[in-house]
């Protein structure tokens, strides 16, 4: 998958997964087609079969039951399957917070659930270069609203209401690590209530 | 530049804490407070012991809260250059010295679950203010501190007494020695290692942290090279079209400075690139950990605090 450049630096650009030869266990973590990915990064022969190597799982596109049988289960330890991504959020301090330095994580799904994860991962004290990210999914935005401090989930549209103050912001490619979220600004700053017809711009 | 202040100093205490380390205090002669650090930072004492000037880079040992005094710990190197020689024989309690401001190339992540430290020898210094700080924090540590024998361990026994749950230690003369892989291995996530110490310890903690898979960024050293003595050679500045001698035992930074060509520096041990100057002519001995191998090829620019001219000649573009 290409991304396109928007010629904003700060706007993140995701690769396919590849697998860490310094990596001493890995966990491998998506959501709905995500699966995908962490498929084909399991079936890279670089993985070394000695190494711990365990999964955790949200999804409904890919029906649960046969989650186990598309990836194959010689390639790894342990999957942890749950019903819902929130659940999942849930489990994941926990799981990081028993594990040891030498630990690698590859994330697939949607950017919004990339970036949750990262961000738990970070604050467990992970460094971006022990964490692995491709984006399968939605493209959906979190978006920060400076005016009110309050994030918007699941932003699809060049313009929508701020969730939080419900004024009309505009999102633009300037992304933040810090919160997982792209900057959202008052569209109607300079004239107020001249507010342009939204266009969705992804899915 | 770390050079903004010299501050002069009067020793306040001064103790033989090894036959081969002492540890001193400091305060300002005006008995102004100095200025805060953060744990991690040196500074650099300044000396004339009657026929030569020394600057030399301590680390700071003591608490990070107390802006009243700065603490230092030297050890003896009798076959050095004459510095720590004359800190041990001729600085007493009362002696005045110039203190410059403290610099950190080795700070603390504070965020990091956890700090392991591993010190060996008198690289326990920086671990003074760290552990201070950390215990002040309430910060997760553990100190692993290789000693030659206990006679020769600084602050071994009270480190040993004040933290016996966190700090280990390994006798070399009992045969106890630190196993990197040991301590290295199974750490929890989001911990940082520090190592200080002689050179191959460094290197072969370094190499075990990179063979268990940790993050270049949870892995942080620090280790001082005092300059080596080398064969002596002359020195073109072609900015002001002047020549100097640069003796054996003098580095090129301190033959500048005895010229009066101020040079910002700050660890004076080829780590920090705070020297870093431009070279016209002549092949370089290139010394430092700082430089790029792509720099030292170039031939364009060298650390004088360290590096040296590889044949007899050199011109700086100073």
């Amino acid at each position: 998958m290409t991304e396109e450049i928007s010629g904003i630096k700060s706007k993140p650009v995701y690769n396919i997964l590849q697998y860490d030869p310094k990596s001493r266990s890995n966990l491998l973590i998506a959501e709905d087609d995500g699966l995908i990915g962490l498929a084909n990064l399991l079936s890279s022969s670089e993985l070394i079969p000695s190494l711990t190597t365990n999964v955790m799982y949200s999804g409904s596109s890919i029906e649960k039951s046969n989650s186990k049988s598309y990836l194959s289960p010689d390639r790894y330890n342990k999957m942890s399957s749950f019903d819902s991504v929130d659940t999942l959020l849930l489990a994941l301090p926990q799981a990081l917070a028993k594990s040891q330095m030498g630990l690698r994580l590859y994330i697939c799904g949607s950017e919004m659930f990339l970036w949750s994860v990262a961000n738990i991962a970070k604050a467990a004290g992970m460094h971006k270069s022990e964490y692995n990210m491709q984006l399968i999914g939605s493209k959906a935005r979190r978006v920060y609203c400076p005016h009110c401090e309050a994030t918007s989930e699941g932003v699809t549209t060049d313009i929508h209401e701020c969730e939080g103050c419900g004024l009309s912001l505009v999102n633009c490619d300037h992304f933040s690590r810090e919160m997982g979220a792209y900057l959202g600004f008052r569209v109607d700053a300079e004239v107020h209530g001249e507010i342009p017809e939204r266009q969705e711009l992804y899915r | 530049m770390s050079t903004n202040f010299s501050l002069t100093s009067r020793v306040v205490r001064a103790d033989q804490v090894t036959p081969l380390i002492k540890h001193f205090s400091f305060e300002r002669v005006d008995g102004k407070p100095f200025g805060p650090f953060s744990a991690g930072s040196h500074v650099v004492i300044g000396m004339n012991d009657g026929t030569e000037s020394h600057k030399n880079p301590y680390s700071l040992v003591g608490s990070s809260n107390n802006f009243m005094e700065y603490e230092i710990a030297v050890r003896l190197d009798s076959t050095g250059r004459g510095g720590s020689l004359f800190m041990h024989n001729n600085i007493e309690v009362g002696s005045e010295i110039e203190i410059g401001s403290p610099f950190n190339l080795f700070p603390v992540y504070k965020p990091a679950k956890k700090h392991l430290m591993i010190a060996g020898g008198v690289g326990i210094t920086p671990f003074m203010a760290y552990i201070d700080e950390m215990n002040l924090m309430h910060s997760n540590f553990e100190l692993h501190y290789s000693v030659r024998d206990f006679e020769n361990g600084a602050f071994a026994k009270e480190l040993q007494d004040k933290y016996p749950n966190q700090v280990k230690l390994y006798i070399q003369a009992n045969d106890v020695m630190a196993n990197f892989n040991e301590i290295l291995d199974n750490q929890p996530l989001g911990t940082h290692v520090y190592v200080c110490g002689p050179h191959q310890m460094v290197a072969d903690a370094l190499r075990v942290a990179d063979e268990l898979g940790w993050p270049i960024s949870s892995v942080h050293s620090e280790e001082f090279k005092a300059p080596d003595p080398g064969n002596p050679f002359t020195v073109t500045l072609a900015k002001s079209n002047r020549e100097i001698n640069v003796r054996s035992r003098e580095s090129l930074l301190e033959a500048l400075e005895n010229a009066n060509i101020e040079i910002p520096y700050s660890c004076r041990g080829g780590a920090c690139g705070f020297c870093k100057t431009e070279v016209i002519d002549g092949e370089i001995n290139h010394r430092d950990y700082f430089l790029t191998d792509a720099e030292k090829a170039s031939g364009k620019c060298m650390m004088p605090c360290i590096s040296r001219a590889q044949g007899d000649h050199l011109t700086l573009n100073l």
